[in-house]
């Protein structure tokens, strides 16, 4: 395959090469290509999948000219200049594209954002590669406008299985790092759309860009933006390379949710308006609509100018290309627009058979303390299917090795079996505390016709009151499981080759297997949730007792302890408090009259003073006799 | 315990000797020598001119005669002389020579290299003037140093590293198909001359086009003789505004180096060609040249495409290719950069004259100068910086400072001094490269963000956890000294008596 790969880039690159002493006398380079493609599909269930590619391919050759940008975006020259990064993936996604219904999409993405990124270079460090991909993730924050800031290396892992370098490096193999993240919580919206479209050469003044419109775009059931930017290098020389920047736009329309009820539907109507002409900087602009499978249905007008098969892993697939460059070719502005007309009155639905793998995930257990983590995989094939599966799964949550289970059923069965299956392949690195996530990966044969069940027990930890985020009623997510498999057919695959670049390099494009990858749902989980007030409440508690007890310690350590008559205090409680008043009020005079005899017979006052005390202490005898009797009495 | 662990950390600094640091003026030691054919005359000039700068606040001159020597006779150009004298006396950075040729047209001739005709009937005020104007410069070092806000100049001190962005704006490139080796123009042009500056910052140069960038400002039709018979009037007016709405599609960098943009701007036929007229609505454009600067933002270019192209537009024609002209937009581009860098000097002094510039580089005098100022302009932002970081942390306690940053400052301090002592000491170099040094500690030390860790938790937020325990607390204890009072009254009353 990498053979492969080698020998159509350097069937590309020799005209290049070639052409590249002339450049001084022709002014300025011709070897960069801007592509814009759109794929209308049908779906099932009257739905709508319109995928934009815009690829920006420009050899550069020499590392120097990387100063000198034309079509490609400065940024991604001097990120490329900046950092050791090879091939870069970014998915911005908000929400879930369905498999059984839908098939596969052309271009694969999680819920959320998502960033995986190769680095290589000789003498990289896994150190340094960590600080870049951090540095990397931070400049990306600011280009797409998103939170990738958020990834660091306490939600970073390093998959060892499931991502195969799609770069090529020049000379010898140098050590390759890669690295993934995902961000579940991510929300995706205009704020990312519109930085995301200033990175095209035409940006959204002309061309199939001005048709993503922010208002249409983010009423769709499914969008994910994505930005794909790997390098190719010729193996025998650092000198001639080529950048890729694929950026990708994948939008689901339910046709239910346009205005009118009946399954017309029209590019007007998708996007509010129609096409107002290409990207003068493109080389080639065009607009592929499926027509079998659901697209059979539909009649278009205007008809398009040509139809092309594709097959693909024994399964064929018709689409109908508009080539807009041909239909602006004369003067004078104009709108262009596909329009495609279903059959009247017709409401009867084609039962869809699922593709060959699909998997869910979803979370078992009870509490919030303990749960189980489950995924179930899906073949429908007839033979048996590798699968590998990764988990990230974030620090809050412990996950134990011990508890990992993979049970299988066949298809038609609704309960699983106690049968094991075996993995073949195992990489776990535990996580830690606020330092690491867990990473899981395993690889198993799923059998024909049947489905895998893995499952994992994890404890939810309790955080830090600081570590909670806004509304931490929310839940913590979980991200997706990316599951990894080779088809040996093509059926609902649409996926790019490896060596392709353009939507129409997957026509044709048979091979012995075909590289899939999946995402599962992203789960949430509700950690233990303390009361937030509660610091302060403690804080005030804690001072009101300490105020509380300070009080009488205060008043005991400096008062002084007089008993009075017991006899003279009623037992009612409301008189005694009355008694109390009175007492108050009436001593004040008594006291100074005390006052004044002291200051009168002040010789006799030590012997007055033994008198009185000794009169208290009998009183108090007597009174203690007293209660003693009456208890007898009780007795 | 409390009060320890909520104690700001604060290491110790050389507050007082920044304090002190503005009570020494900054002096630059000049070296300035003359040749005349008679002696005399020279050491009269000498005398006048010691007297002029004598009470200088920002110069120490010292002038040096250059003996007459029997060689000098027979020489027929200034330049074989200014040779020879220099192999007789050669000089260092930031020195300057002066060397009588009776037959100069002009009073004065500056050179590109350190060192000026005069005529023999030059008047040392003469002189005075052009050293002050010209080679010292010294209405700029008072902008630099003047604490008066009516004289001083807000302009930044030079940073340590500039991106130099090259922008070529073809909004539609449908209707002007231009070409231009952009890149090959920067490498034959820009980077030559930026390399030859660039002792007191690095430069990147780098180039981008951009399409479809439309620029938001109104231009109005005007009718006139060419073949086009009309073109479009850009008022002066707009200007700021057509940069705002520019600056926003440049793209953004990835790095934190400030950026100096230089955008040619390549008016499509429909809008074209397109010349800047001013509020009496007169145009503006000299030399068929369209073009202003915005400092330290950057220069624009206007590059209309050649009439031919226009017309093949209005005629309904297809685009026709064309090539952008390198050499006159680059030497616009040249002449912007040297503005924009604050290289040149644009003052005229009557009966002075000054020789063109033939290569990239700028004139050795006016680099030095520039060299003399940037050191100069360092020291004194650098001083200013830590002088106001230490009023800072007098007026604010909760600022954090951290051995990193305090090794900074001091750092920053000492490297200051360095560079004073070598302005004294006629090191320019020197002097120059520690101040350059001084100012990037300073500028560090003051934004580093280890500075705000506690500024976002203000003393007065602990009262939020004292008032709940000592207002409880305090109320007993007030009451208790009522009693105390009460107390002692009545031993006052007892003792009385």
């Amino acid at each position: 395959m990498l053979a492969e790969l080698t020998l159509t880039l350097l069937l590309l690159l020799s005209p290049l090469a070639l052409g590249q002493t002339q450049i001084h006398q022709f002014q300025y380079q011709t070897d960069e290509q801007f592509h814009e493609e759109l794929v209308v599909r049908p779906l099932a269930g009257d739905h709508v999948n319109t995928y934009f590619q815009f690829t920006t391919r420009w050899h550069y050759g020499v590392h120097k000219n990387l100063y000198h940008t034309q079509l490609t975006p400065r940024v991604i020259a001097e990120i490329l200049q900046t950092y050791d990064v090879r091939e870069l993936h970014i998915g911005l996604t908000q929400g879930l594209w369905r498999y059984e219904t839908w098939g596969y999409p052309i271009v694969e993405a999680t819920g959320g954002a998502e960033l995986w990124a190769w680095f290589s270079s000789p003498n990289l460090t896994d150190d340094s590669v960590n600080n870049q991909w951090m540095r990397l993730a931070n400049v990306f924050s600011g280009i797409l406008c998103a939170s990738l800031n958020f990834v660091d290396n306490t939600n970073s892992i390093a998959p060892k299985h499931i991502f195969r370098p799609q770069f090529m490096e020049s000379g010898h193999r140098s050590q390759q790092f890669v690295r993934y993240a995902t961000l579940p919580r991510e929300i995706v919206c205009t704020e990312n759309l519109t930085p995301w479209k200033k990175l095209l050469p035409c940006g959204s003044a002309s061309g199939l860009a001005t048709l993503l419109n922010s208002g249409y775009v983010h009423n769709t059931k499914y969008h994910s933006l994505g930005v794909k930017v790997r390098t190719l290098c010729d193996s025998d020389d650092p000198n001639n390379c080529i950048v890729e920047l694929t950026q990708t736009a994948n939008l689901v329309y339910d046709l239910k949710l346009l205005e009118q009820s009946n399954t017309d539907f029209s590019l007007r109507r998708l996007f509010g308006m129609g096409l107002n002409g290409y990207c003068e900087m493109a080389n080639s602009s065009k607009i592929y609509v499926q027509r079998n499978e659901q697209g059979e249905r539909f009649q278009l007008t205007p008809p398009p100018q040509e139809e092309v098969l594709s097959k693909v892993g024994g399964h064929s697939v018709l689409f109908g290309v508009y080539d807009i460059q041909q239909q602006f070719e004369g003067p004078g502005a104009r709108l262009f627009n596909i329009a495609w007309l279903g059959p009247k009155g017709n409401s009867k639905r084609e039962h869809m058979s699922p593709p060959p793998l699909y998997a869910h995930r979803y979370l078992l257990g009870n509490g919030q303390k303990h749960g189980r983590i489950a995924t179930e995989v899906t073949n429908t094939h007839y033979e048996p299917l590798p699968v590998v599966l990764m988990e990230l799964v974030p620090w809050y949550v412990h996950a134990y090795l011990h508890t990992l289970r993979i049970s299988s059923k066949p298809q038609h069965l609704y309960e699983y079996t106690t049968n094991e299956l075996k993995y073949s392949l195992l990489h776990y690195a535990p996580g830690k505390q606020r330092v690491l996530p867990t990473h899981l990966e395993i690889g198993f044969m799923l059998p024909a016709r049947s489905s895998a069940l893995i499952t994992i027990e994890v404890d939810y930890l309790l955080l830090k009151w600081l570590e909670y985020p806004p509304d931490a009623n929310h839940g913590h997510y979980i991200g997706s499981a990316v599951i990894s498999s080779q088809l040996p057919i093509g059926r609902n695959y649409t996926a790019l080759p490896l060596e392709g670049y353009l939507f129409q390099d997957s026509f044709n494009a048979s091979r012995t297997a075909y590289m899939l990858t999946l995402r599962t749902e992203a789960l949430i989980v509700s950690l233990p949730t303390p009361d937030f007030s509660m610091p302060y409440n403690v804080i005030c508690l804690a001072c009101t007792v300490v105020a509380l007890a300070f009080g009488p310690i205060h008043s005991v350590a400096t008062k002084l302890i007089i008993v009075e008559r017991q006899t003279t205090i009623p037992r009612n409680l409301l008189r005694k408090i009355v008694h109390k008043l009175t007492t108050r009020f009436s001593r004040r005079p008594a006291n100074s009259a005390v006052n004044e005899q002291q200051n009168d017979e002040q010789n006799g006052k030590g012997k007055e003073k033994e008198k009185k005390k000794e009169q208290e202490k009998k009183q108090l005898d007597q009174t203690e006799n007293k209660k003693f009797c009456d208890k007898q009495a009780h007795m | 315990m409390w009060w320890k662990t909520t104690s700001v950390h604060r290491a110790s600094l050389p507050s007082s000797a920044i304090e002190r640091l503005s009570d020494q003026p900054i002096k630059t030691v000049v070296h300035v020598s003359i040749y005349t054919q008679q002696p005399e005359r020279a050491q009269l000039l000498i005398t006048e001119l010691q007297n002029a700068f004598k009470d200088s606040d920002f110069w120490i001159v010292k002038f040096k005669q250059l003996p007459p020597f029997a060689k000098a006779a027979e020489t027929h150009t200034p330049a074989a002389l200014e040779k020879l004298l220099l192999q007789e006396h050669p000089q260092s950075e930031g020195d300057f020579m002066f060397i009588e040729w009776p037959k100069l047209e002009d009073e004065l001739l500056l050179t590109t290299e350190r060192s000026a005709l005069m005529r023999s009937d030059v008047t040392s005020n003469k002189i005075a003037q052009l050293l002050h104007s010209k080679i010292l410069q010294t209405y700029r070092v008072n902008q630099i140093l003047s604490t008066d806000e009516r004289i001083s100049v807000k302009s930044e001190a030079p940073q340590p590293e500039y991106d130099v962005v090259i922008s070529v704006l073809n909004p539609k490139p449908k209707i002007t198909n231009a070409q231009w080796n952009v890149a090959l123009a920067a490498q034959t042009y820009i980077e030559p001359f930026l390399a030859q500056i660039s002792d007191i910052s690095s430069y990147t140069v780098r180039t981008q086009w951009k399409y479809r960038v439309a620029i938001e400002a109104e231009m109005k039709q005007v009718r006139d003789q060419t073949k086009l018979g009309r073109h479009y009037a850009l008022q002066e007016s707009a200007l700021p505004h057509l940069l705002t709405s520019i600056a926003q599609n440049l793209s953004g960098s990835i790095s934190d180096r400030p950026v100096i943009n230089l955008v040619v701007y390549i008016p499509p036929c429909s809008t074209g060609p397109l010349h800047i007229y001013n509020k009496k609505n007169e145009m503006l454009t000299r030399d068929g040249v369209d073009a202003f600067i915005s400092p330290p933002w950057g220069g624009f270019i206007i590059a209309n495409p050649p009439e031919s192209v226009c017309l093949a537009y209005m005629n309904d024609e297809p685009p026709q290719q064309y090539y952008v002209n390198t050499n006159d937009n680059m030497q616009v581009m040249l002449d912007q950069l040297h503005k924009l860098l604050d290289i040149s000097n644009e003052v005229q002094v009557a009966g002075v004259k000054t020789v063109d510039i033939e290569q990239l580089a700028p004139r050795r005098w006016e680099y030095e100068a520039y060299i003399r100022r940037s050191a100069i302009r360092h020291i004194a932002t650098a001083s200013n910086t830590l002088q106001s970081l230490i009023k800072l942390l007098d007026q604010i306690s909760y600022i954090v400072i951290d051995d990193k940053v305090a090794t900074a400052i001091a750092n920053s301090h000492s490297d200051i001094l360095a560079a004073k002592a070598a302005l004294l000491e006629h090191r320019l170099m020197n002097a120059s490269a520690l101040a350059k040094r001084a100012f990037v500690f300073s500028e560090r030390g003051f934004f580093d963000a280890s500075l705000l860790a506690q500024l976002y938790f203000p003393d007065e937020q602990k009262y939020a956890i004292y008032i709940p325990l000592f207002l409880p607390v305090m109320v007993p204890v007030l009451s208790s000294f009522n009693m105390l009072r009460k107390l002692l009254d009545r031993k006052r009353k007892v003792k009385q008596p």
